[in-house]
Formats: C-alpha cells, sequence, structure tokens
C-alpha cells in the first residue's frame, strides 16, 4: 500500500501516534477524534499492515495500547543513534521473581518466597523501585502483608499487551516436565 | 384471577455492587500505589514509596468528594485522615533535607539464604517459575530489540508546599558544591557582590557619616556622584544615602539638586564645621 492510498482517518492516528510517547488506546482516539471504537480498531489495523510492508518501523500492540516501534532489521544501526534507551536491566533473581508476581498476583513477599524459597526483599525493592511493580494494597489477613502487582511498564518492557499474552501455568508447568524429561533422557 | 401490579425489574445485584462501593472505606489510587491512607504512610515511612512523587493535595481532593458522596463519615474518621494527610505532609518537609548515606541503607548485603526444608516439593513448585523466568528473558531480549520513543518519566515531583521542595534541593547542592570545592569565607564574601556585610546596620551608617565628615572637613562641600563612581554594590549605595540622610538630620550639612534628577551637592554647615573650607 501506498503512503497516499492511506485513508484520513489514518493519517490521523498515524499523526497520533507519532507524537504520542505511551501507548494509545482505541478508547483515547475515539474519544479524541469522534471517530467509532469500530472505525478506530479497523484504522489501527489498516495502519499495522501498512507498516507491514517495507517500512523501518512497525505498529505493534502493548500494554493495551498501539506504540510504534523500529523494526527488527534495523535495530543494529539505529541502536547506536538512540544510545541511551534508558531499558531496564534484570537479575535473574529479578526476573524470577518477577515471573511469580505476573502470575500470581495480586501477591505478598511471602508468596513469592515460597515460591522461590529463598528471602526476596530486596529484589522487590529493586522491581518497585524500576516501576515493574507496583504494591496494590494489603492482604487480610493475619499481619495483613503488602500485595504486588505488575505495572503497564511491565507489559511495555516486556512487549505484552496483557498478562493473558503469557502461557498459562498449565501449560509452563507441562513445559517443564516436558524438560526434565529430556534432561534425564541425556543423563 | 388475580392481578399482580406489575413492578418495575431491580437490577438487585448491581444495586448491591454500587451499594458496597459507597460503603467502602476510602482507598488512595495513585500511580504507585492504590489503599488506605494509613497503608501509604507507612510505606513512605519506610522509603518504599517516594513522597516527593505524591501529590497530597490530590488525595485531599479526592477524600474532599469521598465526603461530598458518603455525607456519614464520622468525624473521627475524618480527623484521622487529617492526620495522616499531616504525617504525609511532615514526611514531604522531611523531604527537603539531604538524605546521607546511611539513612539511604544501600550497602547491605543481599540475602539469599536458602531454605533447606522440603526442597523437592519447592522444586516442583518453583519448575513451571523457571519456565517463565526464561521467557520474560527472551521477551525482553526480543523487546529490546525494537526501538521506539521514550516514555514520559514519572513526571513533576509534587510541590504541595509551593516550590520550596525545589529551592531547598537548589539550596542543598549549592552547599553541597561550595563544600565540596572548598571555598574560603573570603572568596564566599567576594562573590556575593551587593549583599551588605554582616555589621549591623547602624554601625555601618556610622562609619560611613565619619567617612564623609572627613570629607566634607577636606573639601566643604561634595557632589553625591562623587561619592557612587563605578559600579558600587547596592549595599554601599543604601548605606551612603543613609547616612547623607542622618547627617542633614544632624545639622552638619544641606543637601541641594539644582534639578529633577540632577546632582545632588552636599554643603557642610558652618556651625557644624567651622574649619571648613566652604564654611
Amino acid at each position: 500500500m501506498d503512503a497516499l492510498t492511506l485513508s484520513r482517518e489514518a493519517r490521523i492516528l498515524e499523526a497520533i501516534l507519532f507524537v504520542a510517547s505511551d501507548p494509545v488506546s482505541e478508547e483515547s482516539v475515539s474519544d479524541v477524534t469522534g471517530f467509532s471504537r469500530n472505525t478506530v480498531e479497523n484504522t489501527f489495523k489498516e495502519l499495522r499492515e501498512h507498516y507491514e510492508k517495507g517500512h523501518g518501523i512497525v505498529l505493534r500492540r502493548v500494554a493495551g495500547g498501539w506504540k510504534l516501534f523500529s523494526s527488527d532489521d534495523v535495530f543494529e544501526v539505529v541502536s547506536r543513534f538512540q544510545k541511551d534507551s534508558g531499558r531496564i536491566r534484570l537479575s535473574k533473581a529479578a526476573f524470577e521473581s518477577l515471573a511469580v508476581v505476573a502470575y500470581n498476583q495480586p501477591v505478598t513477599r511471602g508468596e513469592i518466597e515460597e515460591i522461590r524459597g529463598v528471602r526476596c526483599d530486596r529484589v522487590i525493592e529493586t522491581l518497585l523501585a524500576t516501576g515493574l511493580v507496583r504494591i496494590a494494597g494489603r492482604k487480610r489477613g493475619s499481619g495483613s502483608p503488602l500485595l504486588y502487582r505488575t505495572t503497564d511498564l511491565f507489559l511495555r518492557e516486556f512487549g505484552l499487551d496483557s498478562i493473558a499474552e503469557l502461557p498459562t501455568l498449565a501449560e509452563l508447568g507441562e513445559m517443564a516436565r516436558h524438560r526434565t524429561a529430556d534432561d534425564d533422557a541425556l543423563e | 384471577m388475580s392481578f399482580r401490579p406489575k413492578v418495575p425489574e431491580r437490577d438487585f445485584m448491581s444495586e448491591a455492587v454500587h451499594l458496597e462501593a459507597e460503603q467502602r472505606p476510602f482507598e488512595v489510587s495513585i500511580e504507585a500505589f492504590t489503599g488506605p491512607v494509613d497503608l501509604l504512610c507507612l510505606l513512605v515511612e519506610s522509603k518504599q514509596i517516594d513522597v516527593s512523587r505524591i501529590s497530597l493535595t490530590d488525595i485531599v481532593r479526592a477524600y474532599g468528594q469521598y465526603l461530598t458522596r458518603r455525607a456519614d463519615v464520622p468525624l473521627p474518621q475524618v480527623a484521622d485522615f487529617f492526620h495522616k494527610a499531616a504525617t504525609l505532609l511532615l514526611y514531604k518537609v522531611l523531604a527537603l533535607f539531604p538524605v546521607s548515606v546511611a539513612d539511604i541503607g544501600g550497602n547491605e548485603p543481599e540475602d539469599d539464604s536458602v531454605f533447606l526444608d522440603d526442597v523437592e516439593r519447592r522444586m516442583e513448585l518453583f519448575a513451571p517459575f523457571r519456565v517463565a523466568r526464561e521467557i520474560l528473558i527472551l521477551r525482553k531480549e526480543r523487546q529490546e530489540r525494537c526501538l521506539m520513543r521514550p516514555a514520559m518519566d514519572a513526571g513533576p515531583v509534587h510541590y504541595d508546599i509551593g516550590d520550596v521542595y525545589g529551592l531547598a534541593s537548589l539550596w542543598w547542592d549549592i552547599a553541597q558544591r561550595r563544600r565540596n570545592s572548598g571555598s574560603r569565607t573570603h572568596e564566599i564574601e567576594e562573590s556575593w557582590i551587593g549583599v551588605p556585610d554582616p555589621v549591623p546596620e547602624e554601625r555601618l551608617i556610622e562609619t560611613k557619616v565619619e567617612e564623609l565628615t572627613d570629607v566634607v572637613l577636606r573639601e566643604g562641600e561634595f557632589s553625591v556622584s562623587s561619592l557612587l563612581k563605578g559600579s558600587i554594590p547596592f549595599g554601599v549605595l543604601l548605606v551612603t544615602l543613609l547616612a547623607l540622610l542622618e547627617m542633614c538630620r544632624m545639622g552638619r550639612i544641606r543637601i541641594h539638586q539644582e534639578e529633577v534628577f540632577g546632582d545632588i551637592v552636599a554643603y557642610g554647615c558652618s556651625d557644624s564645621f567651622p574649619g571648613s573650607q566652604n564654611s
């Protein structure tokens, strides 16, 4: 599709995406433009298809909205331009704790420690500091421990539209069993 | 045959949900936290939430709306909220002061002591999450290859007490820089041109009066412009003018200005300076 063939709606959405620094939701675009939700959804799809054809940027859905990204094939060069991309660096322990929060949210520190088998206070502090995890109240019961949840930043950082995009716990359990079986076979 | 009056259908479930929402105690909902105010205070106290990122104004406004909605909140509860809000304000004020490294407590060693009980059960429990960890690592690596316009930062800090927070930060930065540079006192004084010396004002004026008295004794008269040649500090100008007025009040000089905005000439009074040139 040629750029000139984009509909007026698509050009408006393209401009909104160009100026936005956060993912753009259909709802917010619909509110601003007055286009129906259906029109907005279809127009985003039109734009996504448009960018899939030989462009240096791609349009993807993350954290409940749409966002423009550089395409994978130009990463090496473009990353030299965007030297300080502000990426969050995490340890393996942080990834583990984050996985536990993502799959069990809202979850207490005690529950994370129960699964990981190690103390997690420092790791949780790190996750809170990075903004990948937030406090979501207190659990009722003895001690009223804090509850933790993942944030929209977590979805953005991991390229997820929602938590539901991750494999289910049952699927993970299956993968883990396969892995153990493979390891046993190798031994 | 009996007719039953037609009663409009009521959605008891949604009404109950609505009622429950109305009866629920007040909860703060901000970017990094959702929950009761006392918990927020606790998190701020334990430095798990940065108080300067919290808008107390917004919280109090939300509470005002909650009070309007509920209309039956007991007074002790209202008092309790304002007590908590005042505590948050206190933390905001405390945040104006520099934090020592010891307070931050960033050098604690990582304590990952493994619990050695029922390892097998734990391994089984943990196995799916190890897979999840690897999935997340892969997703992150893939996502990091997709560059994007940087997201907005956490936004400005909320100065619920005006711009004092910003001023305090600036002040402590300057103080720290000066301390680090090891500037000596006289260097600092030199750089503060325009600020009078830390001497009582009366003493400064007395000294200036003595100085001007010498000029009158020597020359009989002088123009004010001759006293203020070059770029003199504001403090010196002020003290000179006050000294002139004081000398006029004491009857030592008379001052005369020929034309508006013209130069002012001071003459020594003969009663005070019998020996002066112009007496």
